[in-house]
């Protein structure tokens, strides 16, 4: 299934609101707008988190809810498009509270197009980039759900560059018990080397303090 | 026997004492014999009484009497005269004869043998030549020595064009010797000066000639006895008297004139006359033989001088004598009135003080309300600046809207005609459309900023403030937006004119506005919202009042905070509140606030209507 990229132009102003998604059409990218961040918020809630792509342009200061609390809003809301910020004024504090928190780029409203549109093209990167590692996490995730808990705890053990002897010794089992769930896991993952499952274990983000 | 003895002795101390007390208590007894009467030629007596009460206190018994018969020449009342010496004495033994003036002396010369045989005598107050011509036994002078000569001289010294001396001196023996003596030594004097005796005249007559001397004359007073004709009993009447009628100035020989008209020079000292001849005296009464005391005769002394006369003929200090005495100064005006001249002094420079101070002060209180007037304007517009200032982001944004906008427009018509796709002509036109329109809301902010900044001074104009409400209104909408604050109007209809200055009236509403946003910002009440109104009160004023649905003002602060640096504000001046005070009452009205019901504030200010028919070319507010 193709995801529609789409730019969500957020900003109450509506000559400046208007302008920009007229511009950013005629570029060629899909825009939806919206007059206040309550809308966005709206909109976007309840959509499935992979149905949604793109970035968000957001105007700093707008009544109900401004740009940075939209975007603390969005995150709390599981909405995780990346946001490119628009502004009046040059506003460092909000600029670097906003780069802070994650904004791709923060730019004045009468940036050069080029500007504007680098800024999204590289929200745009970013979001796809994340969602395929994302996706990526899932499928791993399943992989990960087939094994056994204790297939589990030799994995564990197994990361952390335990011998088997160690292993055994560690969980009560015999060595050769520990050869055989280290077979069993290394078919379900479906990995050719050692290497390969622990990398693939970090990607899993499983086992947060892996010391390899 | 010794009883007998005993009376004998006790009889003979009793006489010795009795004698020895009267003889330690009888006191000198001494005559003064005076040649004139006692109101005139008594010129030392009174130093010689002065002295002689010094030389010889307590113990002195003196006896004085006139021998007027200078006057007659008639031996027979001579000897009247002695006659009655001789019996007022009879039986009180004198001790001393003091003298005084020649005619005594040689009265007493005279009678010799017959008066006063073996009483010591002292010659006083004769002039040496007289005193020589007597040998007496048991007497013994006391001599002046006037020096006619070194008189002239003196004259001649200290007033150089001098050519001629009138010579007073009356007519008795005595004087006629004087004349002859006076002419005899003057005689090598004859080429330089003219002498004219003043003698043989009635005091009348004497007074008109002294009075009507040649010029470069001089008097010279020596001597005018009682006999002549209507002289003035007393003798100071008479030295007046000339002193007065003189066209001259008058010298003398004798210090007892010095003050009372004559100019001074080298004069005889009476108080030394008289201390020599208490002297003398207290030598005779002590017993020692009159033959062996020889006493030098008394000169002229330094020159003394009566500095209101040397003024009265210009006689300058400076051409006395080395030496000279300057007395009865005058105290100068300065002397006499120092005291007072000295307060007057002093209040006239503490008036000065006093005036250059108040000029100064009015100088500096001038320079002060100009001062104070710059720094009210200053502080307007200071104020205005730190609005703007606060303002300056929600300025920002409102022109970076209609700017980016028209960018954007531009950059979306410039893409859609390069596409190859035949061109949206409706769209451009919208976007042509949506590019005027922002641009006149760019140049509509720059404007109404430009008149923020202004700094014209004011100028009373028909201002309507229900446009002025709009205005501030319209430029504080982005921030109130940003705050989420509604700003609600409620304005009288049509135009509300009132007379004053558009920007500072603006000025006002902003600070208004602005404090009312500020005090809701915070708020964190459901309510957010403003309300600015105007309305006519009593037909004569308009009144326009700001409210907010704040926090309110404390009761107490209510009158508080138009005070200058009145905030709550952390990065407040203070100075908006303060501001919109003076501005409204410049253009009598008045401000104040209230607490709201409902909560919150309201601040309210009047304005006198300007005349109500404001003509509709009244000057637009400002250009464009």
């Amino acid at each position: 299934m193709t995801i529609e990229v789409i730019v969500h132009v957020v900003d109450d102003d509506d000559g400046y609101r208007v302008a920009v998604s007229r511009m950013l059409t005629a570029a060629g990218f899909n825009v939806q707008s919206y007059a206040s961040g309550v809308e966005l918020l709206a909109d976007l809630s309840g959509d499935a988190a992979t149905e949604r792509a793109g970035c968000v342009l957001a105007d700093l200061r707008m009544p109900a809810i401004d740009g940075l609390e939209l975007q603390e809003a969005c995150r709390a809301a599981g909405i995780d498009l990346p946001f490119v910020f628009l502004t009046g004024h040059g506003d460092v504090p909000s600029a670097v509270s906003a780069m802070q928190r994650g904004a791709v780029d923060f730019l004045e409203k009468d940036a050069p197009r080029h500007r504007l549109l680098e800024a999204l093209a590289q929200a745009i990167g970013r979001e796809r980039a994340e969602r395929a590692a994302r996706a990526g996490r899932e499928e791993l995730k399943h992989r990960f759900a087939a094994l056994t808990p204790r297939e589990m705890e030799v994995l564990a053990l197994v990361v952390r560059g335990r011998m088997n002897k160690q292993i055994a010794a560690a969980l009560g089992i015999h060595e050769r018990t520990v050869k055989l769930h280290r077979n069993a896991i290394t078919t379900k993952l479906a990995v050719r080397s050692a290497a390969e499952l622990t990398t693939l274990t970090r990607r899993a983000g499983l086992f947060a303090e892996q010391q390899g | 026997m010794t009883s007998f003895c005993a009376r004998l002795l006790g009889g003979l101390l009793l006489v010795a004492g009795v004698v020895g007390l009267v003889h330690a208590q009888s006191p000198k007894r001494v005559l003064l014999l005076h040649s004139f009467g006692p109101e005139f030629g008594d010129l030392y007596a009174k130093d010689l009484r002065v002295q002689l009460g010094k030389r010889l206190p307590g113990d002195l018994e003196l006896y004085e009497q006139w021998l007027v018969s200078a006057r007659f020449k008639d031996a027979q009342e001579d000897e009247a005269f002695a006659s009655y010496l001789r019996a007022l004495f009879a039986d009180r033994p004198l001790d001393l004869v003091i003298t005084l003036g020649a005619p005594a002396a040689g009265f007493l010369q005279r009678r010799q043998q017959s008066l006063f045989q073996t009483t010591p005598m002292l010659f006083t107050d004769v002039e040496e030549r007289r005193a020589l011509a007597s040998a007496t036994p048991n007497a013994t002078s006391v001599a002046i020595s006037v020096g006619f000569p070194a008189l002239v001289e003196h004259i001649l010294r200290v007033q150089p064009r001098t050519r001629t001396i009138a010579i007073v001196i009356g007519n008795s023996p005595i004087e006629k010797y004087w004349v002859q003596q006076i002419r005899q030594t003057l005689d090598p004097f004859a080429d330089r000066i003219t002498l004219t005796f003043l003698t043989d005249l009635s005091f009348s007559d004497v007074l008109k000639r002294v009075g009507s001397l040649p010029r470069n004359s001089a008097i010279f007073y020596v001597m005018l006895s009682p006999e002549v004709a209507g002289i003035p009993q007393d003798e100071d009447t008479a030295i007046a008297a000339l002193h007065a009628a003189a066209n001259a100035p008058i010298y003398s020989y004798t210090d007892a004139y010095l003050g009372k008209g004559i100019v001074g020079g080298p004069l005889i000292s009476g108080e030394a006359q008289g201390r020599e001849a208490a002297n003398v005296a207290a030598r005779l009464l002590a017993g020692e033989n009159a033959a062996h005391i020889r006493t030098p005769p008394i000169t002229l002394g330094s020159p003394r001088y009566d500095s209101r006369e040397l003024e009265r003929w210009n006689i300058k200090e400076s051409d006395l004598p080395p030496g000279s005495e300057v007395l009865f100064r005058e105290p100068s005006a300065w002397e006499r009135y120092r005291w007072q001249m000295l307060m007057i002094g002093v209040i006239v420079a503490l008036q000065t003080v006093l005036i250059f101070t108040l000029l100064r002060e009015r100088q500096r209180r001038r320079i002060a309300e100009m001062d104070a007037h710059q720094r009210i304007s200053e502080l307007a517009r200071m104020n205005r600046r730190s609005v703007v200032g606060e303002l300056s982001a929600a300025i920002a944004h409102e022109l970076a809207q209609p700017l980016g906008a028209i960018l954007r427009n531009t950059e979306a018509a410039d893409l859609m005609l390069q596409a190859p796709s035949p061109a949206n002509l409706g769209e451009l036109r919208e976007i042509m459309a949506d590019i005027g329109r922002d641009q006149w809301r760019a140049s509509e902010v720059i404007r109404r900023l430009r008149s923020l900044l202004a700094k014209s001074p004011a100028e009373a104009l028909h201002v309507d403030l229900n446009e002025i409400v709009h205005e501030v209104v319209q430029l504080l909408s982005a921030q109130a937006a940003a705050l989420r604050v509604a700003i609600d109007t409620n304005l009288v209809a049509g135009q509300l004119w009132v007379s004053g200055d558009a920007i500072q009236l603006e000025q006002v509403m902003l600070n208004l506005v602005m404090n009312a946003l500020e005090a809701i910002k915070s708020n964190a009440g459901a309510e957010r919202k403003i309300t600015a109104s105007t309305k006519i009160v009593d037909g004569v004023a308009a009144e326009i009042a700001v409210e907010d649905s704040g926090p309110g003002i404390p009761i107490d602060k209510l009158q508080l905070i138009f005070e200058p640096f009145f905030t709550t504000k952390e990065a407040g001046i203070g100075m908006g509140l303060s501001i919109a005070r003076t501005i409204v009452e410049r253009h009598r009205g008045k401000i104040w606030a209230q607490s709201r019901h409902g909560g919150g504030a309201v601040v309210r200010f009047t304005l006198p209507l300007a005349g109500k028919q404001a003509d509709s070319t009244a000057v637009q507010l400002r250009s464009s």
